[in-house]
């Protein structure tokens, strides 16, 4: 009896230490750091997945060099669509400065095929559809430029895992990755996301000569919903230029009931 | 009896009224913008009773109020108003907007006073026939607001508008001190219609606008008075304007190819005495971020051609080329320039402008124009103002 459970303790021992051999193999040689790399992205971007819409204000604080300062306050609307094959529809609204109060551009987010974009000049109570290859072309001004607001889906990049890292108390994975789109402003990304909530934590552009350009650090991060997750303090320095910009969001509002119909160009006009 | 300065007057005493009742509801959302504009005409006046000021200067006013009753219900009220202290005639108290809306997806009811935009080009926009132009502003962009009541349908496919416009608004003229007009000046209240109804004719519109993937277009039909009057003298010599029926088909569409924006407007009009065509069509195309910039320069060229005999209302834009480009330099002020010349290719003659626009500090913006003329022979419909080249500067504020 005893030596029979001795036996099959070490059986047992045994194949626990063959599974654990066997999945230490996959990790070290079957995965590569593409797959990795992919995979901890997919983690972080599939965190946020069943947030259906979201409503928020931001305030965008612009520093040139000489430290002279202006600010922008911005709602975003964003309508999720959870298939990763096609991209989000977002609604990007300014209250300030006063001069372009009631100015809105509509993103129809696409993956690799350049987004359908609309914007609406009230002044003129006219709709311009315009071309989103400007991915690079700085966004009103700031340090933001339009593909870092618009290249939030997943399968817009090709990633690799670097490396695992200390970031402030958290431990992050270090990606790059690489824009798969085309006009890209980039070479290349380096992206730190935490082990605890799979968030962004740092961001790393580095220009078409593969120079360091910015360097994004979110922080502040809440939680919404279940296990939703959003940063409410965006610092992106130019390291190039020493401009800055940071985003200050305010408090998210989530599942507010817009459809499709809100982000149709036909109601452009309409959105406030 | 309706008016348009009764409904002015009622917009008025209800935009009173939701002010002062609900005073301090954070729901209300308002700006008011005021500016002053002055001209400078670097020649004298051509013609007698102009005025011999260099400088013409105008303030101008535009209250804008968003008031949403409930969740499907709004209400909007955005009076106008503009002196002039040289030409009387650019003096205008105006609803731009005024209106009641009701939404529900995908259906939109709005009944009131509105302005409306159709088209794509730059150069002229022959498809939008809805609001009459505002004469007071040079650069044609500006309108007089219409009473209407619009239904939209905004289904899967597209957005169907179907507008009822009960109330006409007639074209202002300059005055006999102002620039801009012929050795007369044309009698702003002394309009005749063909229509019996006059100024109360009921015209009816339609739109279809979609998109498929990189290409945007509308569909539109407009019946009823003419927005464009001709210009006919009465037995006593004056001039003034006489407004008929008039149908037109429009088709606008643009085509977005990475860079490249390719556009056109056609319409199809029974006018006056004739059934003619008008289109408009070119591309605007796009260098991101010159010479390693922040900056974005544009280039645009559209022709312009439009079938229409003399018996119908005068168009300067009949065999025309816009030539122009467009820099805007993405900085914090938001600065750009846009530049042109407009080329009358069967009279030889041209209008060339460049305007400047930034923000200052950050309610204030500056806009700054210079518009010359040349080229035209005493025939040309153009001729009667080719004097009148003139460098504005507007400075607005904004609260």
């Amino acid at each position: 009896m005893s030596i029979n459970a001795t036996a099959n303790h070490s059986k047992v021992f045994l194949i626990i230490s063959l599974i654990f051999l066997l999945s230490l193999s996959v990790t070290a040689f079957g995965e590569s750091p593409e797959e990795k790399g992919f995979e901890i992205a997919a983690r972080s971007d599939r965190s946020d997945n069943g947030y259906g819409d979201s409503k928020v204000e931001m305030t965008m604080i612009l520093r040139n060099a000489a430290g002279d300062e202006t600010t922008r306050s911005i709602n975003f609307i964003t309508l999720e669509r959870e298939n990763e094959e096609v991209g989000d529809k977002s609604l990007v609204l300014f209250n300030t400065p006063r001069d372009i109060k009631g100015t809105a551009l509509l993103s129809h987010a696409q993956i690799l095929k350049p987004d359908n974009q609309w914007l609406y000049l009230p002044a003129l109570k006219r709709v311009k559809r315009i071309s989103s290859s400007n991915k690079s072309g700085p966004f009103v001004g700031s340090e933001f430029s339009f593909e870092d607001f618009t290249a939030t889906e997943l399968k817009k990049f090709s990633y690799k895992f670097l490396r695992e890292e200390p970031c402030g108390e958290l431990t992050c994975d270090v990606l790059e990755r690489v824009p798969l789109y085309k006009k890209s402003g980039y070479s290349k990304q380096i992206s730190w996301i935490d082990q605890s909530i799979f968030q962004l934590r740092k961001l790393e552009f580095y220009d078409r000569r593969g120079q360091l350009l910015k360097v994004l650090e979110a922080s502040d991060y809440r939680e919404y919903l279940d296990g939703i997750w959003r940063s409410h303090r965006f610092a992106m320095k130019n390291v190039q230029t020493k401009k800055q910009t940071d985003l200050i969001w305010e408090d998210y509002q989530f599942k507010t009931g817009l459809t499709d119909n809100a982000f149709e160009k036909g109601k452009l006009s309409r959105i406030r | 009896m309706f008016s348009f300065s009764n409904l002015f007057f009622t917009n008025v005493l209800f935009l009173c009224f939701i002010t002062n009742s609900l005073f301090g509801n954070e729901k209300i959302d308002t700006r008011l913008s005021l500016g002053v504009e002055t001209r400078f005409f670097k020649n004298s006046p051509k013609w007698v009773g102009q005025s011999t000021d260099d400088f013409q200067t105008s303030v101008e006013g535009f209250f804008e109020v968003f008031y949403p009753l409930d969740s499907n219900h709004s209400v909007t009220i955005n009076p106008f108003f503009r002196k002039d202290r040289i030409d009387e005639n650019r003096d205008l108290l105006d609803i731009r907007e005024g209106y009641w809306l009701f939404e529900s997806d995908p259906i939109e009811v709005l009944v009131g006073v509105n302005t409306v935009f159709w088209g794509v080009v730059e150069s002229i926009n022959l498809v939008d026939v809805i609001n009459q132009t505002d004469a007071g502003d040079f650069s044609g962009d500006q309108k007089l607001g219409q009473p209407m009541i619009n239904l939209k349908l905004l289904p899967e496919y597209g957005t169907f508008s179907l507008y009822l416009l009960p109330y006409f608004r007639e074209r202002s003229f300059s005055g006999h001190e102002g620039r801009f007009r012929g050795a007369k000046e044309i009698e702003n209240n002394n309009s005749e219609f063909e229509s019996t109804d006059a100024l109360h004719n009921l015209d009816v519109a339609l739109r279809y606008s979609h998109y498929f993937a990189d290409v945007d277009f509308g569909l539109s039909y407009f019946k009823g008075t003419s927005r464009e009057p001709l210009i006919l003298p009465n037995s006593a010599a004056e001039l003034f304007p006489y407004y008929r029926q008039i149908s037109q088909m429009g088709l606008d569409f643009q085509y977005t190819y990475i860079d490249l924006l390719f556009k056109t407007e056609v319409i199809v009009r029974d006018g006056f005495s004739e059934t003619y065509t008008a289109a408009v069509s070119g591309f605007e195309y796009t260098f991101y971020q010159m010479f390693d910039s922040d900056s974005d320069f544009s280039i645009l060229f559209e022709y312009q051609h439009d079938g229409r005999s003399k018996h119908e209302p005068q168009t300067l834009s009949d065999q025309d080329i816009f030539a122009g480009y467009r820099i805007t330099l993405n900085d914090m002020s938001d600065s750009s320039f846009l530049g042109g010349t407009i080329y009358d290719t069967s009279r030889y003659n041209s209008t060339t402008f460049l305007e400047y626009e930034t923000r200052i500090y950050e309610n204030f913006s500056l806009q700054v124009s210079v518009t010359e003329f040349s080229g035209a022979q005493t025939s040309d419909p153009s001729y009667i103002f080719d004097s009148d080249d003139f460098i504005q500067i507007k400075l607005t504020s904004y609260l």
